[in-house]
């Protein structure tokens, strides 16, 4: 009787993973051709067909599903096949060996969101002849402590940073919008200096921009000390530790970590101002809507992996732009929302929000026409410059 | 010649043929669905270079798990050690200093796990929580002081990372592994107090001189394997290690390892797990899974291997 249960158990566990394996392997099917059309048009491009590797940082959410859904919509027109893995924030080791795993499933070039481990990366790299860009990232540690091993290895192409590299402009418009509506009390949370350098500017730059104001104001703004998130929630203590603040400017991605405490701390009168989009809570409790403890967030639009996309594609292809600089990094327009009305354009036309191919900002034959190899009149400046027209403006 | 392998012969081994079955099923299914891509010579390449740690950190752990204990601190030692080994080698350029100092601290914790927690009357799995917390709390402490998500090496490691070395550490762990656990009271002795400790200690037996023996030369892969991922990937930080000690149960458990031990414990465990679950994870992601999908196969396939191997009438856990 036990020998037919493990005998069962072992079936069913074979018939399962079997039909996962075969489910999903079918799923993710090589694309075919050599050429493309876009909408209907007649007018085609020769392309070559390439395995591209896109690593993100997370498995899921919003931001995931609506870079699958944009890289889904470009794969037949850019004529490449996309292959996905998750990546660690935090060990080296987990990125080496997913990376690897991309490499030996054919991957010509990858795409990779997390600045970990990049230096034995790309020396893994350059020994398979696989072309690495970054998205999503400033790849700040490598652009500080090992320069001369990525930004300056010829496999390194350059990286699209999560909006800005220095979000300094982000922290003026939270501080205006903080002067703007009267709040008395700001709080600030940021993640470990060590970690994300740039939020500890941020913070900087808020609370200079606030102290700017107080010298003049009748009234005074007060900012408390940032407080630094470990990477885990906020702690449950801080709100009745600050219980006079009204507003919170969480530079950590505060959704996640914020945004719950505050629930359960019954504090969704303070105004939270943060970064990322979950596209849950962030907008059934935005500005009007809900509570309304939501006033401010600041995202990226997926469409900028045009940037890694386009140098990936010319580099396979053998052609670079004329004026394609070192490897560098550049900033993309992040979609900032401070109003109801940006938020309506966010749920009415972005990619972001709909994870539909239809509301993409930059389309495939976009893509194709920025790449040198398939437009000789392109240029490494206007796929910069494309990236700028990619926020609530451009909705 | 074929009465041999009768029905009693298949019953009194399910346990082996399961194991190097799984492992031959892994390796015959992959190479199918990956489309030959599972035996390129980059994938073999970085197979290898994936199994050295488990590999090196199962065998040592065969000798805890055959007592039917577990060390949970490994994934934090892990850690810790890597970046020692980093910072000292950098600062002084000695690797083989780096290297030393680890494998000293490994000792040490292997003592305190193996002895502390006798003395202390404490079970093993306490201590070994109490050095995971320590550890745990002196990664992050480390990272935090030198301000960085991730610290370098510069010293010179290539000939370390060269699957070379590495087949030739597995091989050389796994011939000292082999050797004591068939050949010295140390294989048996763990065996025996895994399948029953009181017995084993009236038999005359120092249990606490062989726990302490067997953490010892678990300490002693700790730091070798902690050594070789650093030398993979040439840098540290918060998250190293990260994983292991779960990761080294699986392995053993599709090895064929009877969780809590005993006279069923076999050192092969340890290399066809670390084998199977390196190649199942390359396989599933040659194949074009879906990242998801991969973590619930992993799952489906470790619960099929507990049902399959629970001997217990009445218990859930394998023995």
């Amino acid at each position: 009787m036990i020998n037919l249960k493990k005998a069962a158990a072992l079936g069913l566990a074979a018939a399962m993973s079997l039909s996962l394996l075969v489910g999903c392997g079918s799923g993710s099917g090589s694309t075919g051709g050599s050429a493309s059309t876009e909408g209907g048009s007649e007018s085609t491009t020769a392309t070559k067909h390439h395995k591209i590797g896109v690593g993100l940082y997370t498995d899921s959410g919003k931001s995931v599903e609506a870079i699958k859904a944009y890289l889904a919509g470009i794969s037949d027109t850019v004529d490449c096949e996309f292959v996905y893995t998750t990546l660690s924030t935090y060990d080296e080791a987990t990125n080496l060996t997913e990376v690897q795993n991309l490499i030996s499933s054919g991957c010509e070039g990858l795409i990779l969101t997390a600045d970990m481990g990049t230096t034995s990366i790309i020396e893994e790299c350059q020994a398979a002849g696989v072309y690495v860009a970054g998205f999503l990232c400033d790849y700040n540690q490598s652009m500080f402590t090992a320069h001369e091993q990525v930004f300056e290895n010829e496999y390194f192409l350059g990286t699209v940073c999560d909006g800005w590299a220095d979000a300094s402009p982000y922290a003026d418009m939270v501080a205006e919008q903080v002067i703007e509506n009267g709040y008395k009390s700001v709080g600030i949370v940021i993640f470990p200096d060590y970690a994300y350098p740039n939020q500890t500017e941020v913070a900087k730059e808020f609370t200079a921009k606030i102290e700017e104001y107080n010298e003049t104001a009748e009234e005074k703004i007060e900012v408390k000390e940032p407080t630094v998130l470990n990477f885990a929630p906020i702690d449950a203590t801080y709100f009745s530790e600050n219980s006079d603040i009204d507003c919170l400017f969480s530079v950590a991605a505060g959704a996640s970590f914020v945004y719950p405490q505050m629930v359960a701390a019954g504090r969704t009168d303070i105004a939270l101002y943060t970064t990322g989009f979950e596209a849950t809570e962030d907008v059934e409790n935005f500005g009007s809507s809900g509570n309304g403890c939501y006033k401010g967030t600041m995202c990226s639009a997926p469409e900028a992996i045009a940037y890694p996309l386009c140098l990936l594609i010319d580099k396979l292809n053998g052609t670079v732009y004329s004026d394609l600089p070192e490897a560098e990094r550049v900033d993309c327009q992040p979609i900032i929302i401070l109003s109801d009305e940006d938020m309506a354009k966010v749920k009415e036309n972005s990619l972001y929000y709909s994870a539909d191919y239809a509301d993409a900002l930059i389309t495939g034959e976009d893509i194709v026409n920025m790449c040198a190899s398939y437009n000789p009149d392109a240029t490494y400046a206007n796929l910069v410059e494309s990236l700028q027209h990619l926020g609530v403006d451009a909705l | 010649m074929l009465k041999k392998f009768n029905k009693e012969w298949a019953s009194s081994h399910a346990s082996d043929l399961l194991s190097y079955g799984g492992l031959v099923l892994c390796i015959i299914v992959f190479a199918i669905l990956s489309g030959g891509n599972l035996f390129s010579p980059y994938n073999l390449r970085i197979l290898i270079q994936a199994v050295c740690v488990y590999a090196v950190l199962s065998l040592g752990a065969m000798f805890v798990y055959s007592m039917g204990y577990m060390d949970i601190s490994v994934s934090a030692q892990v850690g810790v050690y890597s970046i020692l080994c980093i910072l000292i080698a950098n600062s002084t350029g000695s690797i083989l200093l780096a290297f030393l100092v680890i494998l000293a601290l490994a000792l040490v914790c292997g003592f305190i796990n193996g002895y502390v927690a006798v003395m202390l009357g404490l079970p093993s799995i306490v201590t070994s929580i109490f050095l995971m917390s320590i550890f745990g709390g002196v990664q992050a402490l480390i990272m935090e002081k030198l301000a960085l998500n991730s610290v370098s090496i510069n010293v010179d490691i290539s000939f370390f990372k060269n699957t070379g070395f590495m087949v030739a550490m597995i091989i050389v762990v796994a011939i000292i592994a082999i050797y004591l656990y068939k050949y010295t009271p140390l294989g048996e002795i763990t065996k025996s107090i895994g399948a029953n400790e009181r017995a084993t200690e009236y038999s005359g037996i120092s249990t606490t001189k062989w726990k302490v023996l067997a953490y010892a030369f678990f300490g002693v892969t700790v730091a070798l394997g902690a050594f070789l991922l650093t030398a993979r990937t040439g840098a540290a930080g918060k998250g190293t290690g990260m994983g292991y000690a779960m990761d080294i149960m699986v392995a053993l458990l599709l090895g064929g390892m009877p969780l809590s031990g005993g006279m069923k414990s076999k050192i092969s465990s340890a290399l066809i797990g670390s084998f199977t679950y390196v190649i199942l994870s390359n396989g599933l992601i040659l194949s074009g899974v879906d990242t998801k999908m991969v973590y619930i196969i992993k799952a489906i396939v470790f619960i099929a291997v507990i049902l399959i191997t629970c001997r217990k009438k009445d218990g859930v856990l394998p023995r």
